[in-house]
């Protein structure tokens, strides 16, 4: 995946913005740790920001339509609880009259005074929009708008910022506007994020962070629901190889991705965590109990996954099978089924009414 | 340590005279799961333990005597369990049989060797041995092999898959038996011993490290005695031979290197984990840090997809599970598993550096294996940081206290 292209893909975008937080040798760094550098920390990752009683309030007075629990990608605490900047990350901009303005109008909301209300101590917030850099003006001029439309309401919308990305030769830019420098008492434009792009490699660092409906392309949600599974796979083989013979290991799908998400699993929306519970139940779950029908020790239910060894060979065998690098398992779309009422009867395919490839 | 201890100890060293030590760790007892006591886990391996005091205790196996073709039982060795996580084995076994011994305890999830990187040992020169007395006598083994450099006109003979498996490392200063009738690989293999006085040593050091790069590579090095004669000799998996005439001093020198193996560590997990640690921050990994480690020269292409295609089989030296994803010609990368330890760890390798995430409250003991593994066998001279902190400040980090402990001790 070529990075101009990559630079619109909000995974990539969310996972290069965490990168840009985690703490890195100054000039050696895989990604640049700008907001690390500049003293943040992050708060929150793409959890619902909700509206105190009276901002609700006026919300729905304002006869706008606005996002009453915004989500932003990102929440950044600067030290001593000064500054925070809130992240939103896009593949385009778009204009006042899209679809999009509900959610823009709803994180203008957030960051003027209900932030400080629900994240306190944090006293200010910076609105930070992120896309590619050939769409970072227009972002500002939307912005601009809706926010002016805010302010002829009883609403007090925050300040914002739009900061672009572009690939310059073998570089990656992340480039901002005066308001991101004057909030931040920077005196640069811009920042060599990530160098020795090639055009033959991926330059993406190592996923943190995936949810399916952020992803625009079906080809990468391939490859990054590749990723997940071989992180569950990974921490099922780390559990089993130490499970002793006779003793019952019992483990869900919710458990396992809150393992290898480090917990953030429990922090994503609900349709979110629903594609990647769907993810594992249907690709990876499904694929151990259907192998491992007649055998001893392993059962599935549902979502959850039952193994009980009773010999050396049973944990043996089923090991060096989920061990095998060549036993690969399916990235595509899972599809939805609901469990038979009587047992023997076929599932049922949930008709999809979701777009895979918006 | 008991009398009784103290005497079985000094009798075998008459009779046997280098008492060798392993430093091990038990790996399970730094996360939340339930410490072993090392009767439990040597129990586990086959052992009777004894236990002559609080903290000592005797370990005895079933051995084959080779002369009267009949097994006995013979206590092998002693155990000191310095605390949860540190264990100190002595033995005066022969090299080979405990080296066997203990590479076979290694299997076992519970237990790792204790690993001195090069660079921990470039930092026990500078900081300790180096200031020993100039004409105190000392020893640098160097060791590094590109295991997974290989001319293409090679291919044939490559199937030898024991290059890229684990197995016992050789004795410091024995030569490996390559065997005038064996096909020998054309591929960067370096192997130097420095034995001489330590001002001479520590004048020539730096400039010949700085024209050759596998001269970074440290293996093994000697500790003079404090106290007397002889020496200790320290190798990366963390086995101390005794050189001297005091099995005192020995146990005094293996106690102040556990001492610093463990700070560092300590350092190594603070680093990766906690040191951001805040209040209100989401209480996820996304707080850990990465290691980084760069390779001086960038690895050919036909070296990295070597590497990719080996360094992930059943058995190999890295000890590492996964299935390696491509991103491009040089660039994986693999969600995996430690599979020593059996904990998950996230890789980015490419044909210029590594990059490693550990979940957090992980064992740091494999930041420390990936460092000596890859200086071992991929790249002599790297530089290496675990979050914004070089490796080599991180592990230069002992408090001088521990060299006091040396003579105060007894």
């Amino acid at each position: 995946m070529k990075a101009d292209t990559l630079i619109r893909d909000p995974v990539f975008q969310l996972n290069l913005l965490l990168w840009m937080t985690k703490e890195q040798p100054s000039g050696d760094y895989r990604v640049r740790p700008l907001f690390f550098e500049l003293g943040f920390k992050i708060i929150y990752i793409e959890q619902p920001f909700r509206f105190p009683e009276e901002t609700s309030r006026k919300a729905i007075g304002s006869g706008l339509v606005i996002s009453e629990a915004p989500e932003p990608e990102l929440i950044l605490g600067g030290e001593n609880d000064e500054k925070a900047l809130y992240f939103e990350a896009k593949a385009n901009s778009f204009g006042p009259e899209s679809s999009n303005a509900k959610q823009a109008r709803g994180h203008l909301v957030a960051t003027g005074p209900p932030f400080q209300e629900v994240l306190a101590p944090l006293k200010s917030c910076l609105l930070c929009y992120v896309v590619p850099e050939e769409n970072r003006v227009l972002m500002l001029q939307c912005l601009a708008h809706l926010s002016s439309e805010l302010a002829a309401t009883e609403l007090e919308p925050g300040l914002f910022s739009c900061h672009g990305l572009m690939v310059s030769t073998n570089q990656l830019i992340y480039g901002w506007d005066v308001a991101f420098k004057d909030y931040l008492g920077l005196a640069e434009d811009s920042a060599i994020v990530l160098s020795d792009l090639d055009d033959d490699t991926d330059p993406s660092p190592l996923l943190l962070l995936f949810s399916e409906e952020d992803c625009p392309t079906e080809g990468m949600r391939d490859f990054y629901r590749q990723v997940v599974i071989e992180q569950v796979r990974a921490r099922l083989l780390c559990d089993l190889e130490t499970l002793p013979l006779n003793r019952e290991y019992e483990i869900s799908v919710d458990e396992l991705l809150l393992e290898t998400s480090d917990r953030l699993f429990d922090y994503l929306g609900r349709e979110r965590q629903k594609r990647l519970r769907l993810l594992i139940r249907e690709n990876l779950f499904r694929r151990i109990r259907d192998y491992w029908v007649d055998k001893e020790g392993v059962r599935v239910e549902n979502d959850q996954l039952y193994i009980r060894w009773r010999s050396t060979i049973e944990k043996t065998d089923f090991l060096a099978w989920l061990e095998d690098r060549r036993l690969k398992f399916e990235t595509n779309r899972p599809i939805e089924r609901t469990m038979p009422l009587l047992e023997g009867l076929p599932e049922q395919v949930v008709p999809d009414e979701s777009d895979d490839s918006a | 340590m008991s009398e009784e201890a103290k005497e079985g100890l000094d009798q075998r060293r008459v009779r046997v005279p280098m008492v060798k030590t392993f430093l091990l760790e038990h790996v399970g007892s730094h996360d939340n799961s339930h410490p072993k006591m090392p009767t439990e886990i040597f129990g586990s391996l086959g052992a009777r333990v004894k236990r002559l005091d609080e903290t000592f205790m005797g370990v005895a196996f079933d051995v084959l005597n080779p002369e009267t073709n009949q097994t006995s039982e013979v206590t092998t060795g002693f155990v000191e369990q310095y605390d949860e996580r540190f264990f100190a084995y002595y033995t005066s076994e022969d090299s080979t049989s405990a080296k066997k011994r203990v590479a076979t305890w290694i299997q076992s999830p519970d237990l790792d060797h204790t690993w001195y990187s090069g660079p921990l040992l470039q930092a026990l020169w500078d900081r300790d041995v180096s200031s020993r007395g100039d004409n105190r006598f000392g020893k640098l083994v160097f060791s590094h092999e590109s295991i997974f450099e290989m001319p293409e006109d090679f291919a044939s003979i490559e199937s030898t898959q024991h290059d890229y498996e684990e197995s016992g490392e050789a004795e410091l200063g024995d030569e490996r038996p390559e065997g005038d009738d064996r096909p020998e690989v054309e591929r960067r293999k370096a192997r130097f011993e420095m034995a001489d006085r330590i001002g001479r040593i520590g004048s020539a050091l730096k400039d010949l490290q700085g024209d050759y790069a596998p001269l970074h590579a440290l293996y093994a090095l000697r500790f003079p005695s404090r106290i007397g004669r002889g020496s200790h000799d320290l190798f990366q998996t963390g086995q101390i031979t005794n050189r001297s005439d005091s099995f005192e001093d020995h146990r005094n020198t293996v106690r102040y290197l556990y001492r610093i193996y463990k700070s560092i560590l300590d350092s190594t997990e603070q680093s990766a984990w906690h040191r951001i640690n805040s209040e209100r921050s989401l209480q996820t990994g996304m707080k850990g840090v990465p290691l980084i480690i760069k390779f001086e020269e960038p690895l050919s292409e036909a070296t990295f997809d070597r590497w990719v295609h080996l360094g992930f089989q059943k058995r190999n030296r890295f000890k590492l599970w996964g299935n390696p994803i491509r991103l491009g010609p040089t660039k994986v990368h693999v969600y995996g598993a430690d599979r020593h330890l059996w904990q998950p760890i996230n890789l980015e390798i490419t044909s210029k550096q590594l990059v490693a995430i550990l979940p957090v409250g992980t064992c740091g003991n494999t930041f420390h294996r990936l460092v000596t593994n890859i200086q071992h066998y991929v790249s002599p001279k790297i530089n290496a940081w675990v979050g914004s902190e070089p490796f080599e400040r991180l592990v230069s980090n002992w408090s001088p206290n521990f060299e006091e402990t040396l003579t105060n001790e007894g």
